[in-house]
């Protein structure tokens, strides 16, 4: 038994052995480059931007000393800093509830059985989430060309002249606003189409037969039904919104006045117009705050108002 | 079918035209726009369609800037960048989902915290590596920061979860060892979920912006979407919007060329993606 076990140990045990180990270093290869790639690149630098904000570097000096939070009291007395905050959540909420409030409407025609050529409507509406960001800003930029553009032909036919948008402060960020929502109107249309489409026909029937008409049953069977995906569509478009950058680099470079400057335009512009990198770094670590705190807040509200198929 | 019902589909009808009109108007003038004279963009009052087409404005767009040169940055990017994360998302994913390993968990929470870490936060310290790294104006500083996966490593873990162990262990049985399982047995069952997922990449790499514009200040090593913008500023006092807007079609065209190709993609990866969320 001793001998004939220590034989079998050695022909049957080490290949277990080697093969778990095998297993491990097949592991070890797979996801090693994505790790060291995300630690050079994601890691290292999040905790490098929450030491930097600490200091006072410029870019363009080799040299940077530690001063505590003075970036953020700087930060904070900010004028243009607070400016920057209101543009950045007027265009936000701008953005996200027209946006919302228009895809749902087109949703709720796009579902309309009597509906020809839907897939046709379908495309058409979608296609401005497959664009450049920075090559249509360009077009949006024509067409607002106070003087020979095509919103001024419509305009001045009805006996008004279009100001030139880009140059007011009061108008340049309804304009971009405009932009953004054509841009995202796509994304949430076929989202919100497809919400529609999966909502429970018996639920509607029996809201029928109790007697609700088209509209009730709209308001009380259909939209929470779908209350879910108006939750996703609602944090994803904050999301995005709050990071807008290729239609102010573009359009307006933040101006005229500051009045168009958005969160991570004004965050470039501190970093790599103004070299200020310690700064830019606190501004950048409040956009962490922001986006990590709203988060949080999203997931407390969203119990109210949110239902999830089956009752809890 | 009754009057009244005919009129509600008219007004139907009429009311997602109107939509469609607006949304697709930007697409409809910058085409009509491209094909203008310049006379015919600053005529008055605004003519809606060029009389004859001036396909010499695309031309022109590709004289006056180094457009071939931009158009090959971006083919480069796209192309790594898109292979690349795939390859990454794909090992990542595999090991994740079907290898055991000590920690494997944790790990994987560690590359899912990195959702919650906006792009804009590790921005000054890139560029900082960056050109520490003397990767300016490089292939390499455009595509290296951007490789790493997280979106395609989340979405095939999950997909290589839900595959039935029963395949795999006969593969093994039958000698195949993990990478060719990965290969031959995982991939193709998940042809959808990659496509989609190339699809949604590629785009991503085709539209980006900020980044090639932190890492690169020559013409030479500028990418498509920053590239066209020197149309503007090229034509002097008044921009020749007709060479602007000939520029912007071709930066838009291999997307326009993919979309119609794959919509049902695009609109089935937006809904996934909601459905998920």
């Amino acid at each position: 038994m001793a001998i004939g076990g220590s034989g079998l140990r050695v022909g049957g045990c080490r290949p277990m052995l080697t093969e778990r180990r095998r297993e491990h270093l097949v592991f070890l290869l797979l996801v090693l480059p994505n790790l060291a790639l995300l630690t050079v690149w994601t890691y290292w630098p999040f905790l490098s931007s929450l030491y930097l904000s600490l200091t006072n570097w410029n870019l363009l000096r080799p040299t940077r000393q530690f001063v505590g939070l003075a970036n953020y009291e700087a930060l904070l007395a900010s004028a243009r800093f607070w400016q920057v905050v209101a543009n950045t959540l007027l265009y936000t909420l701008g953005t996200v509830f027209i946006r919302l409030a228009l895809s749902l409407g087109l949703a709720v025609l796009l579902n309309q059985s009597q509906l020809v050529l839907r897939p046709l409507w379908r495309l058409i509406v979608f296609s401005p989430h497959v664009t450049t960001s920075a090559a249509m800003a360009l077009v949006w930029l024509s067409v607002y060309d106070p003087n020979h553009g095509p919103l001024e032909a419509v305009v001045s036919t009805l006996g008004f002249h279009l100001p030139n948008l880009m140059a007011s402060t009061t108008l340049v960020l309804p304009a971009l606003i405009v932009v953004g929502i054509w841009k995202g109107i796509g994304f949430s249309t076929v989202v919100f189409l497809a919400a529609l489409q999966g909502v429970p026909k018996e639920l509607r029937e029996a809201a029928a037969v109790d007697g609700a008409g088209a509209c009730r049953s709209f308001w009380h069977v259909s939209l929470p039904a779908i209350s879910p995906v108006t939750y996703f569509l609602l944090v994803t478009g904050f999301i995005d919104a709050f990071q807008t950058f290729d239609l102010v680099a573009v359009m307006t470079g933040g101006g005229p006045a500051n009045a168009s400057a958005l969160y991570v335009y004004y965050l470039y512009q501190e970093a790599f117009h103004y070299y200020r990198a310690g700064y830019a770094s606190a501004v950048a670590v409040v956009f962490l705050l922001v986006m990590v705190s709203f988060t949080w807040f999203q997931t407390r509200v969203a119990q109210r108002w949110v239902h999830y198929g089956e009752a809890p | 079918m009754t009057p009244r019902r005919w009129l509600s589909g008219a007004a139907l009808h009429g009311t997602v035209l109107l939509g469609a009109v607006a949304v697709g108007f930007p697409f409809f003038y910058m085409l009509a726009t491209s094909l203008k004279t310049l006379a015919e963009v600053y005529a008055v009052p605004l003519t809606w369609l060029p009389e004859r087409p001036a396909w010499e404005n695309y031309a022109e767009a590709w004289r006056s800037v180094p457009f071939g040169r931009f158009a090959l940055n971006s083919l480069i990017c796209t192309a790594t960048l898109t292979l690349g994360k795939f390859a990454m998302g794909l090992s990542c994913g595999y090991a994740f989902a079907r290898l055991r390993f000590p920690g494997r968990d944790p790990l994987f929470g560690l590359i899912l915290l990195t959702f919650m870490i906006p792009g804009q936060i590790t921005l000054i310290p890139r560029f900082v590596l960056v050109n520490e790294l003397g990767w300016i104006n490089t292939y390499a500083g455009l595509i290296v920061p951007e490789l790493a996966s997280v979106f395609a490593t989340f979405l095939l873990r999950e997909h290589f979860r839900s595959l039935p162990q029963d395949i795999f262990d006969a593969a093994r049985i039958d000698g195949a060892g993990h990478l060719r399982q990965m290969l031959q047995i995982a991939l193709p069952m998940s042809v959808p979920i990659v496509t989609t997922l190339l699809l949604l990449a590629a785009v991503a790499s085709w539209n980006e912006y900020l980044w090639p514009l932190i890492v690169t200040n020559t013409q030479d090593m500028r990418t498509l979407p920053i590239g066209v913008q020197a149309l503007k500023f090229k034509t002097g006092e008044i921009p020749q919007w007709n060479v602007v807007m000939a520029g912007a079609t071709m930066v838009l065209l291999p997307l326009v060329v993919l979309f119609l190709a794959a919509q049902k993609k695009f609109v089935e990866g937006a809904m996934q993606g909601a459905l998920k969320g």
